[in-house]
C-alpha cells in the first residue's frame, strides 16, 4: 500500500514535532470534542480521548515498517469512537453503546484494517505497561536504565550491587518475573 | 524454555555475544519455535523500555497542546469574594457598570455566539475513499484532504473528478452532497440526496438524515421536521438523533 501523505504527522509524533502535532489538533480535534459532547461525554473527556488515540497512533508508528496507508482524520476519528464506545461500556451504559454502535460502517477499509492493527498494538503495549508496573522499584529502575544506556558500571554503583554480573543476574530476574507477569 | 535459553537471550539483548554467539542465537530463532518465542517477546519488552520514556514525554507535550484545543476542559469557575467594606461599593458599582456595558455589547456584536443548531448536528464524519483495492488513490486522496479540511468547494471538484472514474462510489455521491450543502448549495445538493435516500443502499438513511440538515440550514422547519419523521425507527443511530433534533426544533 501506499505511504499517505500524512504519514508525515506520524513521523512528527515520533519526533515531538510540536508544530506538526499542533496542525493535527487543529484539523481534527473539533470535529472529536463534537461527536463525544454529542454522544454524553464532556469536553475534558473528548481532551483525554483524543489524547490516548494519538498515543495509540504513536505506538504502532513505532512497530518496524509501519506506513499510514490512510488518512490520519478518518484513523484518529474512529480509534477516538471506538475508545469513547469502551468507556462508555465500562460505566454500563450499554443503551448508548447500542445506538453509537450502529454507526460504524462495515466497509472494508484501509482505515478499517489500520484501526485494528493499532488497537491490537495498544492491547499489547498496555499489557506490557501493567506488568511492567507490577515489577519492584529496583526492577523498574534496573531496566529502564540499561535500555536508556547507562553504563553498566554507573549502574552497579547506582544500585549499590557489588559488580557487572550480580546486576546482571539481577536483571535476569526481573526480565524473568516480567515474563510470568505477562502470561 | 531452559534458564540457560532465557539468559543466553538476555546476553544477546545486553549485547554481552561475540559475532559467532549471536549468529547462533539468530539461527535458533529460525529452527526452535518456544525458543523464538521467548526472543521474540524480550524484543517487544526491549521496544517498550525503549520507548517508555519518549512516551511519557509525547505525553506531557500532547497534554499541554490539548488544553488550547479543549478549553471546556480547562475552564474553571473562579469565586467572587463578598464586598466586606464601604470602600469596596465604589469598586462593585464600577464593576456592575462594566458588566452591563460589556453585556450590552455582547448582545449587539456577540463573538461567542453559540453554533447554529445546523452546526451543532451537522458533525460530518471524515471522508475516508482509500479503499484497499483503490485505483484512484491520488484523486481519493485529493477529495479526502479537500473535504478533511473542509476546503468545500475543492473538495467537490475532487469528489467530481473521483466520481467521473467511479460513478457507482456511494460514499463520494453522499459527501459530494455533504459539500455541496455546506457550500450552499441546496438543488444540487438535495438532488444527489434524494435518489441516495430512495435507493437501497447502505447510506440510504443517512442520506435521509443529510436531507433533513439541508433543509434545517435553509432554516425550513417544516420540512425539516416531516424529512426527520421520515428516518425509519429500525436504523437505531439516526432515528435516535432524528428524535433528539426534532425535540430541539423551534416551534413553525
Amino acid at each position: 500500500m501506499k505511504k499517505h501523505s500524512d504519514h508525515k504527522y506520524i513521523e512528527a509524533l515520533q519526533k515531538g514535532d510540536g508544530k506538526l502535532i499542533q496542525e493535527i489538533y487543529e484539523a481534527h480535534a473539533t470535529a472529536i470534542e463534537r461527536w463525544i459532547l454529542n454522544n454524553n461525554g464532556s469536553s475534558a473527556d473528548a481532551k483525554d480521548i483524543f489524547q490516548e488515540g494519538l498515543v495509540a497512533v504513536y505506538q504502532q508508528a513505532n512497530r518496524p515498517g509501519f506506513v499510514l496507508t490512510c488518512p490520519l482524520g478518518a484513523l484518529l476519528f474512529r480509534i477516538c469512537k471506538n475508545k469513547w464506545i469502551d468507556q462508555l461500556r465500562k460505566k454500563n451504559k450499554e443503551e448508548q453503546v447500542r445506538l453509537i454502535e450502529q454507526e460504524r460502517y462495515s466497509d472494508e477499509t484501509a482505515v478499517v484494517s489500520t484501526v485494528e492493527q493499532v488497537e491490537e498494538e495498544s492491547a499489547r503495549q498496555a499489557k506490557l505497561d501493567d506488568s511492567f508496573k507490577q515489577l519492584s522499584e529496583v526492577c523498574q529502575q534496573l531496566l529502564k536504565g540499561i535500555s536508556e544506556g547507562i553504563p553498566v558500571a554507573t549502574l552497579v554503583i547506582q544500585m549499590g550491587m557489588s559488580n557487572a554480573n550480580s546486576l546482571y543476574r539481577r536483571k535476569s530476574a526481573c526480565v524473568d518475573r516480567w515474563r510470568q507477569l505477562l502470561k | 524454555m531452559e534458564n540457560k535459553d532465557n539468559d543466553l537471550i538476555e546476553a544477546y539483548f545486553d549485547g554481552r555475544l561475540d559475532a559467532t554467539q549471536q549468529s547462533t542465537v539468530e539461527l535458533r530463532v529460525t529452527e526452535d519455535r518456544a525458543f523464538a518465542v521467548a526472543f521474540e517477546q524480550r524484543k517487544e519488552m526491549q521496544t517498550y523500555l525503549k520507548n517508555i520514556g519518549k512516551q511519557t514525554k509525547l505525553e506531557a507535550q500532547l497534554d499541554q497542546i490539548g488544553q488550547q484545543y479543549f478549553q471546556g476542559a480547562t475552564a474553571k469557575v473562579v469565586p467572587l469574594q463578598k464586598a466586606k467594606s464601604n470602600k469596596n461599593r465604589y469598586a462593585i458599582l464600577t464593576a456592575m457598570v462594566t458588566a452591563a456595558t460589556v453585556a450590552f455589547l455582547l448582545i449587539l456584536f456577540n463573538p461567542f455566539q453559540q453554533a447554529s443548531l445546523y452546526e451543532q448536528y451537522a458533525l460530518h464524519e471524515p471522508l475516508n475513499l482509500t479503499e484497499k483495492s483503490a485505483t484512484d488513490d491520488q484523486l481519493a486522496a485529493k477529495a479526502e484532504t479537500a473535504f478533511n479540511e473542509k476546503k468545500y468547494p475543492a473538495a467537490i471538484t475532487a469528489l467530481e473528478s473521483y466520481l467521473a472514474k467511479n460513478p457507482t462510489a456511494i460514499k463520494a455521491s453522499l459527501f459530494k452532497a455533504i459539500a455541496l450543502l455546506e457550500t450552499g448549495q441546496f438543488t444540487e445538493s438535495r438532488a444527489i440526496l434524494n435518489r441516495l435516500s430512495k435507493g437501497k443502499t447502505a447510506l440510504k438513511v443517512e442520506a435521509q438524515w443529510y436531507l433533513a440538515l439541508s433543509y434545517l440550514k435553509a432554516e425550513d422547519i417544516a420540512a425539516t421536521r416531516k424529512r426527520l419523521m421520515d428516518i425509519p425507527e429500525s436504523d437505531a443511530y439516526w432515528y435516535h438523533k432524528a428524535q433528539k433534533l426534532l425535540k430541539e426544533l423551534p416551534r413553525s
